[in-house]
């Protein structure tokens, strides 16, 4: 027999065995498992089109969601997202969260929040603030205590809608103050906050609790009316 | 006095506007949203190790076939009676012989039984 024939009647074999139904499966699985979650995105255009205030959402390492603005309530801004989530922001920093697996149910001592007064520290105050809170957490965890440290300031730049905007960089540093009954590595994280020069927040990277995910929030709508 | 009151108007005016541009869209603002915040993360690697792990697994793994439900009992097995005996309506009818002996001669007379099948 010839050697093409043989090559091909091999080859043909390999071929359908690979469309059993076992290897069909693990085929499928594997495509879903590293299949490319695209982010939710808009364009400058869209957002300047959009009657409603935007912002994007990136939660961990999940695919970015665009969040709306639904409530502007005791100067709480609550943004919603398609998913029934809510999150509840009160200046830039996230006070209480809805429909997460683990949400926060309450931030104490928000009046005093640095990040209301950052831009407009008092001239000859400390060059770090230091603020305490404690918050609560859904499973039964209250009053866990978290103290901040702000840092002064420094410029960079935020890029967002294709546009590179200066900002101001805020960093804030955590720490948890709760004892634990096991080892803990990580009772130390660090919140970015980014402000136009005009000094509306236009993009903040934060976590409620060490252990929970972080947020990245680029305020869109904000960004697109600096553009203009 | 008077800057102090010119500069917390210009700031209240401040305050007012960077409000004022936002717009919230009540209800229905779930209506702009894209995209969802509560996706499940799927950790490829992790899938990937339990696929190989479940190839390597069935690879090796012996194809055992289970013997099929035999024939079972007989739903409705067959009453039956010891010996030659006759069934009649569910009941066996046994005959049996009594020797009697008396002065005069000896008399052999059949008697009859019942009993209940074996099933």
């Amino acid at each position: 027999m010839n050697a093409k024939i043989i090559t091909l009647i091999a080859l043909t074999l390999i071929l359908i065995s690979g469309c059993s139904g076992t290897y069909q499966a693990y085929y499928q699985t594997l495509k879903i498992a590293f299949a490319e979650q695209n982010d939710a995105k808009l364009t400058l255009m869209e957002v300047q089109q959009s009657d409603i205030d935007v912002m994007s959402v990136k939660r961990g390492k999940r695919p970015a969601a665009i969040m709306a603005l639904a409530y502007l309530e005791n100067n709480q801004h609550k943004w919603v997202s398609i998913d029934n989530t809510m999150l509840i922001i009160d200046k830039g920093r996230v006070i209480r969260t809805v429909g997460l697996n683990k949400n926060l149910l309450h931030s104490s001592n928000s009046a005093l929040d640095p990040l209301k007064s950052l831009l407009h520290p008092p001239k000859h105050g400390p060059q770090e603030q230091i603020w305490s809170r404690r918050v609560d957490l859904t499973g039964d965890e209250y009053g866990y205590p978290i103290e901040s440290i702000f840092k002064k300031a420094t410029l960079d730049t935020v890029q967002a809608l294709s546009l590179n905007i200066e900002a101001i960089l805020y960093v804030e540093t955590l720490n948890y103050k709760a004892p634990a009954d096991y080892l803990r590595f990580n009772n130390s994280w660090q919140n970015f906050f980014w402000f136009a020069k005009s000094g509306e927040l236009i993009k903040s990277i934060q976590k409620v609790s060490p252990l929970s995910e972080s947020l990245e929030i680029t305020y869109l709508s904000r960004i697109a009316r600096l553009s203009q | 006095m008077k800057k102090i009151i010119i500069v917390a108007a210009a700031a209240l005016c401040f305050a007012g506007n960077s409000f004022a541009q936002e717009n919230p869209g009540g209800a229905d603002a779930s209506g702009s949203a894209l995209g969802a915040v509560t996706t499940p993360v799927i950790v490829g690697t992790t899938v990937g190790l339990g696929v190989l792990a479940a190839m390597v697994s069935n690879n090796r793994g012996n194809s055992k076939i289970e013997p099929g439900p035999g024939p079972g009992p007989d739903p409705d097995p067959d009453p039956t009676c010891s010996g030659s005996d006759p069934l009649v309506d569910g009941v066996c009818t046994g005959t049996t012989t009594t020797v009697t002996v008396s002065g005069t001669g000896t008399t052999t007379v059949p008697v009859t039984f019942t009993y209940m099948p074996t099933v």
